[in-house]
């Protein structure tokens, strides 16, 4: 029973950093600025 | 004695002197990916593994996807370690024919060696059979010094990096990691430790009669002594290199066949620090700066230093609570002087303080003395070295990230006080980088604080520590920063292997490690995606005698400001009353 009991406390803790870590993926917010700025600042060059 | 003492101090920070820049120069490039002495012998393994593992050597992560491999890696390493030490009776390699481990010190050693913790719960020679050691711990300490060092490299990325999500790949960097240095080094100084003394084996214990013979029984048989045997020269290197810290034996470095010699001892010593001391070298490298380099080695070093110099010394000096039951305390040409209660002759209270500090500052933790016995603030200072946050110069890579954080949020803060933009090298510092820098810093002293209390409070807790008074606040404390931090060194007055204490150190060590692999690598890829501005006069430099400096006191401020009232409840309130009566 304990061994059940320690199995599933293992693959909770897992889950829970699985959870922090896209709660903190959540806080970057998302890629699409950093490529979307990196388009805008390639137009401007060629612009310029 | 004394000058020998002090000359194990010496021969330490010489070969740091010699290793640092050899060992971080290599090291950045292996982290580089270009041509580094040994090519011809690791290309071909690293390429086989890669095969075998169908791993894409060229691919990329995001940050989140790096920390996602690095925790798949520990959760089969962790179940794995379980259900070894869980049948470890039915297995090969067991000549002492010792049961399967108890289920809660089973879970609390499966997470205290794959969190790269090495807390002990149990003794090695009379718990863990020879195939346990082997496979499932040591194995462990290998892999988990690999993440370490692979999570630094991606961190130096991020820092290196702009307008990108990536940050390389954790599996790369683990194999290289594994193959170039943790492996090859382990393997010579295997060699050197068996040739120095650490012995090497398969025995079982051997239970012999005692030179005298005399009896100690009332009964008049022989007096008997168990002498355990194992591949301990083997364990040793890789405990140390990789700042793991479990030993073979339940008395770890305090053992004989484990540190036979001062030789041995200043061996494992610098092995321990080589590593967290090069990978600063290595970021300078990386970076292109040797000054940034610099400013990290310095604050590490200084803090490591004055550290060293305070426990020698007050170790040295000698314990006023002996000294009034007319013990020795003076040096002389067979006795090393000083409070030697719970340390080793040979080694001497230098020689102690040399490897207390060195194994509490680099998140070794693999101690050759009772740290319970020091004098309080003697005992004090290596907690006090912990709760740094393993940052001087902290573990195998992990130093180097955690001591990186604490740059930036010097950078953020001075750049505030003086009116200018945070800036770290030519990227700007934000709110959203300062959050993660905040959860990085109070994620441990929370850990710490809350699990140390409840012990404290709980009657069936505070019963397994042996003292009370300040000295058990400081024991319960300990323990747990000990835990959460991924040191694994034991104040070594608490009897830890029970339900409690086995489940909740096991939580600790596991917040421990990924609650702030996580905020540090989220730091990482907001670092990446950034652009890099040119920096101008009007840029606070981070590369000055004055920030370092600010780096060393922004260091100890954050750790007095969230850890002095418990260290004036323990070490300190145990000086003040034991010492001056108050």
């Amino acid at each position: 029973m304990l061994d059940v009991a320690f199995v599933a406390i293992l693959v909770g803790l897992a889950a829970l950093v699985v959870g922090f870590a896209t709660a903190c993926d959540r806080l970057l917010g998302p890629d699409e600025p950093v490529l979307s700025e990196t388009a805008r600042e390639r137009a401007s060059r060629t612009e310029a | 004695m004394v000058a020998a003492s002090w000359a194990q101090i010496a021969a330490v920070f010489a070969l740091l002197l010699i290793s640092t820049p050899v060992l971080g120069g290599y090291l950045a490039k292996v982290y580089r990916n270009e041509k580094a002495p040994g090519d011809r012998l690791f290309l071909p393994v690293e390429r086989l593994v890669y095969r075998l593992l169908r791993i894409d050597p060229h691919g990329e992560q995001r940050w989140i996807a790096f920390v996602g491999s690095a925790v798949a890696l520990t959760v089969v390493g962790v179940l794995l370690n379980y259900l070894v030490f869980r049948v470890q009776h039915l297995l090969p390699g067991n000549p002492d024919h010792l049961g399967g481990v108890s289920p809660p010190l089973a879970f609390n050693t499966a997470v205290s060696f794959v969190t790269n913790t090495n807390w002990q719960n149990y003794s090695g020679e009379s718990t863990m059979s020879q195939f346990s050691q082997m496979f499932a711990l040591v194995v462990h300490q290998f892999l988990s010094a690999a993440t370490g060092m692979a999570l630094a490299a991606a961190f130096i990325r991020g820092v290196i990096r702009t307008r990108t999500t990536t940050l390389g790949n954790f599996w790369v960097d683990t194999v290289r990691s594994m193959v170039r240095v943790l492996v090859p080094l382990s393997f010579v100084f295997a060699i050197v430790l068996l040739a120095a003394g650490v012995i090497d084996n398969f025995h079982p214990t051997q239970v012999v009669p005692t030179i005298s013979s005399v009896s100690t029984h009332s009964t008049g048989a022989a007096a008997q002594q168990s002498i355990p045997g194992g591949p301990v020269a083997s364990m040793v290197p890789i405990e140390m290199i990789g700042d793991n810290g479990g030993g073979y034996f339940g008395a770890n470095m305090a053992h004989p066949f484990e540190n036979p010699n001062p030789i041995v001892n200043v061996l494992t010593i610098w092995l321990a620090a080589a590593i967290p001391f090069a990978f600063p070298w290595a970021y300078g490298r990386l970076v292109g700066s040797m000054r940034q380099a610099t400013v990290v080695i310095v604050a590490m070093v200084t803090l490591y230093a004055l550290s060293l110099v305070a426990v020698s010394a007050l170790e040295a000096h000698g314990n006023s609570h002996l000294a009034q039951f007319g013990v020795a305390q003076a040096a002389t040409g067979t006795n090393p002087g000083g409070n030697l209660e719970g340390k080793d002759l040979r080694l001497g209270a230098t020689g102690s303080a040399l490897n207390a500090v060195t194994m509490t500052a680099t998140s070794t933790g693999g101690v050759n003395s009772a740290v319970e016995s020091y004098t309080p603030l003697g005992g004090g200072l290596p907690l006090l070295d912990m709760m740094f946050g393993e940052v001087i110069p902290g573990g195998t890579g992990t130093g180097l990230y955690g001591m990186l954080i604490f740059v930036m949020i010097t950078a953020f803060i001075a750049g505030l006080m003086v009116g200018r933009t945070p800036m770290y090298l030519g990227k700007r510092l934000l709110a959203g980088d300062m959050t993660l820098a905040a959860i990085y810093i109070l994620v441990l002293p929370v850990t710490v604080l809350t699990f140390a209390g409840i012990s404290l409070l709980l009657p069936s807790a505070a019963h397994q520590i042996s003292t009370t008074g300040p000295h058990a606040v400081t024991e319960a404390v300990y323990a747990y920063t000990s835990s959460a931090h991924n040191n694994g060194s034991a104040f070594a007055g608490l009897a830890g292997n029970t339900l409690w204490y086995n489940s909740t150190l096991g939580l600790a060590m596991w917040v421990g490690r990924f609650f702030e692999i996580v905020p540090a690598l989220a730091l990482a890829g907001s670092l990446a995606r950034k652009r890099r501005y040119t920096v101008t006069a009007g840029t606070l430099r981070t590369d000055t005698p004055l920030f370092t400096a600010l780096l060393a006191a922004i260091v100890v401020v954050l750790v007095g400001l969230t850890y002095f009232p418990v260290l004036a409840l323990g070490p300190l309130a145990e000086h003040f009353s034991g010492h001056f009566g108050l």
